[in-house]
């Protein structure tokens, strides 16, 4: 639901990166979506269309590397997938329980012209 | 996350950035937070969908926490001051904060809103995010603790669909229990659902029509204050 402003945040991302070098055009961007973040990459995607227009960026393409939620047990150390959002090692039944992937949301790098 | 500006340029084409997309609110939160430290106060981010409830347990707990503790109230709606004029009447600071179509509260939001309100004074700060159950478990304000508020006829299905906000809060209240003979909601359902996917949830069914949970819930309060008191 909120796509369109992390959209306007992303813009704002670009700029700052590509300051002070010497770039015509924005071509694509690279983002670490965790399966756990709640955004939409569809509605994410299509937030950016509209809010990259007469920008460097508009046009881009967002390329999304989706990550799984993964665990790992802070008691026997065991990693596991966690399914069905069940946060207790598959291993030893503990509940306590670290992400290893899956909250994960940044822009990793973009493509320039 | 890795701090912005370890870009480094690849031939002429790819820059790297990995800068967190929240990483903007994240440090505007941290900056808040340690407004809130200063002043030694006590913040809680009340998070639900519309109607949940959470100007109901806000109010309830005010009536019986505002003779010993300095309690104030910010209010984060789309539009109206509704909410506000509600807690007014109890006679504790408030402030409405309208988002006008935004779907949560951010944290420059409440930074902006601190310079209004006069904050230092307090012990307890309640914050009610705009009805929403999705965007706000995204967006630290400088919190101590996330509260969701669930009420029986949403459903019990609420934390399988919505899992982050239970991952990232610290307590479910379960509002509106005077209508489980109404609902079918079947309660232990929804308590395995909401602890695996956090373990360290507290959970405490109440009802404000009833009064029933009202002392749980303003004894998990106070404990939270008496910790802050004891940090001093």
């Amino acid at each position: 639901m909120h796509e369109l402003s992390i959209a306007s945040n992303l813009i704002e991302i670009v700029k700052h990166a590509i300051e002070g070098q010497e770039v015509s055009r924005v071509t694509s961007l690279r983002l670490v979506i965790g399966a756990m973040s709640s955004v939409l990459p569809d509605s994410l995607a299509f937030a950016f269309e509209v809010v990259s227009k007469g920008t460097v960026a508009e046009n881009a393409r967002l390329d999304f590397d989706k990550k799984p939620l993964v665990g790992r047990c802070l008691d026997c150390g065991g990693e596991f997938p966690i399914r069905d959002y069940l946060f207790r090692c598959r291993e030893c039944g503990s509940p306590k329980v670290e992400l290893v992937t899956g909250k994960e949301f940044f822009l990793e790098s973009i493509e320039c012209e | 996350m890795t701090p912005e500006g370890c870009r480094e340029e690849l031939r002429n084409v790819k820059i790297k950035v990995l800068t967190d997309i929240f990483k903007a609110n994240d440090a505007v939160a941290e900056k808040n937070r340690a407004k809130f430290r200063r002043s030694e106060l006590a913040v809680f981010n009340l998070i639900g969908s519309p109607g949940a409830g959470k100007t109901s347990v806000i109010e309830v707990a005010i009536g019986r926490l505002k003779r010993n503790y300095r309690v104030g109230v910010i209010e984060g709606d789309i539009a109206t001051s509704r909410d506000a004029e509600r807690i007014a009447k109890l006679g504790v600071e408030v402030l409405q904060i309208n988002t006008h179509g935004g779907c949560h509260l951010d944290a420059n939001m409440i930074e902006s809103a601190l310079g209004k309100f006069a904050y230092e004074s307090l012990d307890l700060l309640f914050i009610e995010n705009v009805g929403n159950l999705v965007c706000p478990a995204g967006y630290a304000l400088g919190e101590d603790a996330k509260i969701v508020v669930i009420s029986v006829p949403e459903g019990h299905d609420k934390p399988a669909k919505y899992p982050l906000i239970f991952r990232n809060a610290s307590l479910m209240l379960l509002n509106k229990i005077d209508l489980l003979p109404y609902c079918n909601f079947d309660v232990d359902a929804m308590k395995r659902d909401a602890l695996g996917i956090n373990p360290a949830l507290d959970v405490i069914p109440i009802s404000c029509t009833t009064g029933e949970g009202v002392d749980e819930w303003v004894s998990w309060l106070e404990k939270r204050l008496q910790r802050r008191n004891e940090r001093r």
